[in-house]
């Protein structure tokens, strides 16, 4: 039943990432599929309206960043109360384990990681069909696959979603990740709840920004680091392991 | 042999500290049953929860002369009325489960129990009844093929039927190595149950009797929990008189 000072028996970290699975996996694809069927329609509509000369015009115009932040915040919810409920209601069956609370804290920051990064994967390749949809629709010059990574470019979102070529805006976007993941796995405290709200609203205001660093990403680089910091003093300063 | 000495614990709060937790001292054998009683606040369960390392705490407590850490704290489990199973998880899942975390899981034993009460096996423990949950959490607890059992409550919302099962169950199933540490005040149901008896009030513990001193002495359990209380058996009429009268 115990494990060594820095390893943890595979099977035991597989088992935990199960039972987070089986508390909010469903509900996080739920999210996700009502997120993709919610863009397409708003893509569509605003393609049927005869707005929008770009795909990029189109996906800014349909304001699907809007989707995306309140699928991000229903996620982080998922994750923070399944988490939260998971450390109240059987808080004394997982402190039985040979894991560590920090263990169990980093496995959950692992998964919480994993689901928002699936978020971001799906969002990615939604978009990527979206652009495409609309290239079909208002047709153009450029070839599609040119088009495709133009509008990458020109769209603020997209390109803050997938920065291609810009290291500082994916430093800003582990960042972000590192954050919430660990955000979500410190629980629904009166505390990590005003840490995760703090986080949500700056990503929600200052996500979409120009293409190169600017100051709002430092300020944003700024936030992150100190949650990620915060969160991790509180874990590994807690005083029953 | 789970030991505990001075152990003392206090909640801060805004309005200062609260001595939940007094210089508490005892013994447990391996192999006992013992039941803890006191009346509510007295500190039983904040004794269960230092025991488990869920709490902080002043003291020591010893666990065949070790401290328990992350590596033996396999050694005890834990039924208690506030639930510790995962609500989402069905009884299989949870036994693949502590399969993985516990190696000495017994499953022959939470088959026969999960057959003997009738709880299905791929149900979502949250969609069972409140009795079904007490079961179940005393079931895991019974499986995890922990040397100490610990229970703080297990029965409440059960009925006394199924109380009576519970009682003669555990006591077909416990081997001689294993040892329950029960917290109740269904004193006069687990009479026959336990073999010992440890009495906390107000943080300290004020009596600790074994059954057979009892029998020797002709008094019952409830009568000794009563004595060392202080229970008054008038109080309640004195009390209806004034009431009555006033």
């Amino acid at each position: 039943m115990t494990e060594g000072k820095g390893t943890i028996k595979p099977h035991r970290a597989l088992s935990i990432w199960a039972l987070l699975a089986r508390c909010s996996i469903f509900n996080i694809f739920a999210v996700f599929t009502v997120m993709v069927l919610m863009e397409t329609a708003c893509v569509y509509g605003y393609l049927e309206a005869g707005q929008g000369r770009t795909p990029a015009e189109v996906i800014s115009g349909s304001r699907i960043s809007l989707i995306f932040f309140g699928a991000l915040g229903l996620v982080l919810l998922i994750l923070a109360r399944s988490q939260g409920v998971l450390r109240e209601k059987s808080g004394s069956a997982m402190g039985r384990l040979g894991l560590s609370n920090r263990r169990i804290f980093c496995l959950q920051a692992v998964y919480n990681m994993l689901c928002l990064w699936m978020l971001f994967m799906v969002q990615i390749w939604a978009a990527i069909g979206l652009v495409r949809l609309c290239g079909e629709r208002i047709g153009g010059s450029v070839p599609a696959s040119f088009g495709l990574f133009l509008t990458f470019y020109q769209s603020d979102f997209l390109h803050c979603l997938l920065p291609m070529a810009e290291t500082g805006k994916w430093v800003r976007n582990l960042f972000l990740l590192a954050a919430l993941s660990l955000g979500a796995a410190g629980g629904m405290g009166k505390r990590g709840c005003a840490v995760l709200n703090l986080l949500f609203v700056v990503t929600a205001v200052w996500f979409v920004s120009p293409i190169g660093i600017n100051f709002l990403d430092l300020v944003c680089m700024l936030v992150y680091g100190g949650a990620i910091a915060m969160n991790l003093w509180r874990q590994f300063h807690s005083h029953v392991q | 042999m789970l030991e505990v000495r001075s152990l003392k614990k206090v909640y801060h709060g805004r309005m200062g500290g609260v001595e939940a937790l007094r210089g508490v001292d005892f013994r447990i054998g391996q192999g006992e049953i013992v039941g803890l009683f006191g009346e509510n606040g007295a500190g039983k369960t904040t004794l269960l929860k230092s025991i488990l390392g869920l709490l902080s705490y002043e003291g020591e407590i010893l666990l065949d002369g070790e401290k328990i850490h992350k590596g033996n704290i396999g050694r005890l489990s834990f039924a208690t009325c506030e639930h510790s199973f995962f609500p989402n998880l069905t009884p299989i899942s949870h036994r693949d489960f502590y399969q993985m975390h516990f190696g000495r899981f017994r499953d022959k034993r939470f088959k026969a129990l999960m057959d003997f009460f009738e709880l299905s096996t791929k149900t979502a423990v949250k969609n069972f009844s409140a009795g079904q949950q007490n079961q179940f959490e005393v079931i895991m607890a019974l499986c995890q093929g922990a040397d100490y059992i610990l229970m703080n409550e297990p029965f409440v919302g059960n009925d006394l039927f199924n109380r009576e099962d519970f009682y003669k169950v555990l006591l077909g199933i416990l081997e001689p190595e294993e040892t329950v540490f029960l917290s109740t005040h269904l004193i006069g149901e687990v009479e026959k149950f336990v073999g010992r008896g440890i009495l906390l009030q107000k943080g300290r513990v004020t009596g600790d009797v074994t059954t057979l001193e009892l029998e020797e002495q002709g008094r019952a359990l409830t009568d000794y929990v009563k004595e060392v209380c202080g229970y008054r058996p008038d109080r309640v009429n004195r009390a209806l008189e004034e009431l009555t009268q006033g």
